[in-house]
């Protein structure tokens, strides 16, 4: 009695889920995520170098304008994701 | 509550809140462009099975890397020194890989959508309730309890109010995943994985030139400090308090294993992407991230040690988890700290949503759906995905206002949660790679694993036992394990197997071909990239022995 029960509520999932799939057939494009990734590192990174152009002596501990060097590395790092979102865009159309 | 005004650590100005104001902004902007994607359940829970592979990775390994454990494991390099890494290297990585290569073909192929719903399909109704109720109920106790120790840092740093930090974050994080579900997620989870290294980085660099190099470093810490495994002979011959055997059986076989390759809301994200072959590849390409995370939490760690030492530990001195915030405070100028706290909020938040969207899809799938409405549409369930949403962010939210009344109860919850993990994993060990194990065995070895955990923790092996707590936790993880696989081995001989039919796609033997795996070459297989994996792991070893 025990595993009969059993089988039936393992066969009744798994009717469940092909119902679930059987709604979503179609796959379909979604966000490029490389384009925010891209977009708020350059932000981050435009500030921090306007910041170290503005006040090159912030960080009283370490001779060293950091905010100017991060800034830079971050628009780098911006310029990037943003050039991989455009050729995945171009190889589409 | 200690009502007194503390003077905030972090001095911050316009251009920090900018910087945190514009997340913000993205976090909201993100969930509303991916609003119009959610057309069906799947897509809500899953993300129509369409995420890419690398994003899905970077996802995987970012569920995990909460604000708290990174402040948290910082802090404890700071107290035990190297052997943290070992949460990272052995008590991550093989999980990771076991997970990758023998269990996500039988997870993915059997098309469950999610952990418990496995559960269902191999064993049998009752055992998947015990998991998706257990789960159910800690994820959003969890998620509560870390907004309300979040706020407390917010407060220590910022001088931010704890209702403000905890409503803000809150709203925040139900509006985007209210609209974007699991792809909201894990797209915040891969801006944090970025926001987290680029705010985080500078801190090591700069700290190593103002120290004056590694080797500086070196001379001013002690000497066990360095040593991952030399030092773990015996239980007193360490700062951690455990010895080699303690640590890989307890952390690096049965707390990892159980963690990574059953915790559905990091298995989730593998979940979420096209085919067997991607999912398995997710968690490979999360351990190569993974290893490298000591940077940012052991060295900061170490490197705090060595500048600030004696100044944190146990009360009146700060706390532990203040060993990164005291570097921000030192290196970090305006700007860079603004980022530096984007960089933890948006950890937060991000776990925080991956909590929420994994209660979500369990209670939807495994509860609601399989206990509640049986036969409703799939509209309708998706719609149930929202509302739950709804709930989970308000009973985090009550979660972390009962924290805020009862401290101490929320400490003892975290270990009673511990019992639930360990155990679990022997029930899918042998659910995947022993046919014979049957339905009521599975049940009954989990439910007993569960208990002697806590018969052990209460009676007979509790924390006084052991040198340290830490070591009370990995030896009870591993019998509470040996409990489970014994108990539902043993049952197994003594109930009705599952037929051939029932177990298609479930186990090892009856595993449903991949047809698109089989003409791969050689470089895209993910046993591969495995190996490749595991050579990296023994030289990081090798290297801090």
């Amino acid at each position: 009695m025990e595993t009969k029960k059993a089988i039936t509520s393992s066969l009744e999932a798994k009717e469940r889920i092909e119902k679930t799939f059987a709604v979503t057939a179609e796959k379909h494009d979604s966000l490029d995520i490389r384009l925010p990734i891209g977009l708020i590192t350059g932000i981050y990174g435009l500030i921090l170098i306007m910041l170290g152009i503005t006040d090159p002596h912030a960080s009283t501990v370490l001779n060293i304008n950091i905010n100017l060097i991060w800034g830079a590395v971050m628009c780098i790092f911006a310029a990037l994701f943003l050039i991989a979102h455009k050729l995945s865009v171009n190889k589409k159309t | 509550m200690p009502e007194k005004v503390i003077q905030p650590l972090f001095h911050i100005s316009t251009a920090d809140y900018i910087i945190i104001g514009i997340y913000f902004l993205f976090v909201i902007g993100i969930g509303y462009f991916l609003k119009k994607y959610m057309k069906t359940s799947l897509d809500f829970f899953l993300s129509g099975r369409t995420i890419p592979t690398w994003v899905a990775g970077l996802a995987f390994l970012s569920a995990n890397l909460g604000a708290l454990e990174i402040l948290g494991m910082a802090g404890s390099s700071y107290k035990y020194g190297i052997l943290v890494a070992h949460f990272y290297w052995i008590g991550a990585i093989p999980a990771m890989l076991f997970l990758a290569v023998f269990m996500m073909p039988f997870y993915y192929g059997s098309k469950a959508r999610s952990v418990p719903e496995y559960l269902v399909l191999r064993y049998n109704e009752p055992t998947r309730a015990v998991n998706a109720i257990s789960f159910a109920i800690m994820t959003v106790l969890m998620s509560g309890i870390s907004m309300y120790a979040m706020a407390l840092i917010f407060q220590i740093l910022l001088g931010w109010d704890l209702n403000t930090s905890i409503w803000l974050s809150s709203i925040i994080v139900l509006i985007y995943i209210t609209f974007g579900g699991l792809t909201s997620s894990i797209y915040n989870e891969v801006l944090q994985f970025f926001l987290i290294w680029l705010g985080l980085l500078p801190l090591p660099f700069l700290a190593l030139k103002d120290i004056g190099g590694w080797n500086a470093l070196l001379k001013r810490i002690p000497e066990g400090f360095t040593h991952l495994w030399s030092v773990t002979g015996t239980a007193n011959s360490n700062p951690m308090g455990i010895e080699y055997l303690g640590v890989i059986l307890g952390l690096g076989f049965v707390l990892s294993f159980g963690y990574w390759c059953t915790d559905f809301l990091v298995v989730q994200r593998a979940f979420s992407t096209k085919n067997i072959r991607a999912s398995q590849q997710v968690p490979v390409l999360a351990s190569f991230y993974k290893m490298f995370v000591p940077i940012l939490v052991v060295l900061t760690g170490l490197l705090a040690l060595a500048l600030f030492p004696g100044q944190l530990g146990d009360y009146p001195k700060q706390p532990y988890d203040m060993a990164l915030p005291l570097l921000i405070n030192k290196y970090y100028p305006v700007g860079l700290i603004g980022l530096g706290i984007t960089a933890l909020l948006a950890s937060f938040m991000s776990g925080m949503a991956g909590n929420v969207t994994a209660f979500t899809t369990v209670w939807t799938y495994d509860i609601y759906e399989a206990y509640i409405n049986k036969n409703a549409t799939d509209a309708h369930y998706l719609w149930m995905g929202r509302i739950a949403t709804v709930v989970g962010v308000i009973l985090s939210i009550g979660t972390a206002y009962i924290a805020m009344q009862y401290r101490s109860i929320m400490d003892f919850m975290q270990t009673i949660f511990g019992f639930f993990n360990a155990p679990l994993f022997a029930t899918f060990l042998l659910g995947m790679f022993w046919k014979r194990t049957t339905a009521w065995g599975g049940f009954w070895g989990l439910v007993s694993g569960i208990c002697s955990a806590a018969i052990m923790f209460f009676w007979l092996l509790p924390d006084k036992v052991f040198t340290s707590s830490m070591a009370g936790n990995f030896w009870r993880a591993w019998w509470a394990w040996l409990v489970c696989f014994t108990i539902t081995i043993v049952v197994s001989l003594f109930t009705k197997p599952k037929t051939i039919e029932e177990l298609k796609g479930l186990v090892y033997g009856y595993r449903v071909t991949d047809e698109d795996a089989k003409a791969l070459a050689w470089y895209k297989k993910p046993e591969v990239w495995a190996i490749l994996s595991v050579i990296v792991l023994i030289i990081l070893n090798i290297m801090f022995w």
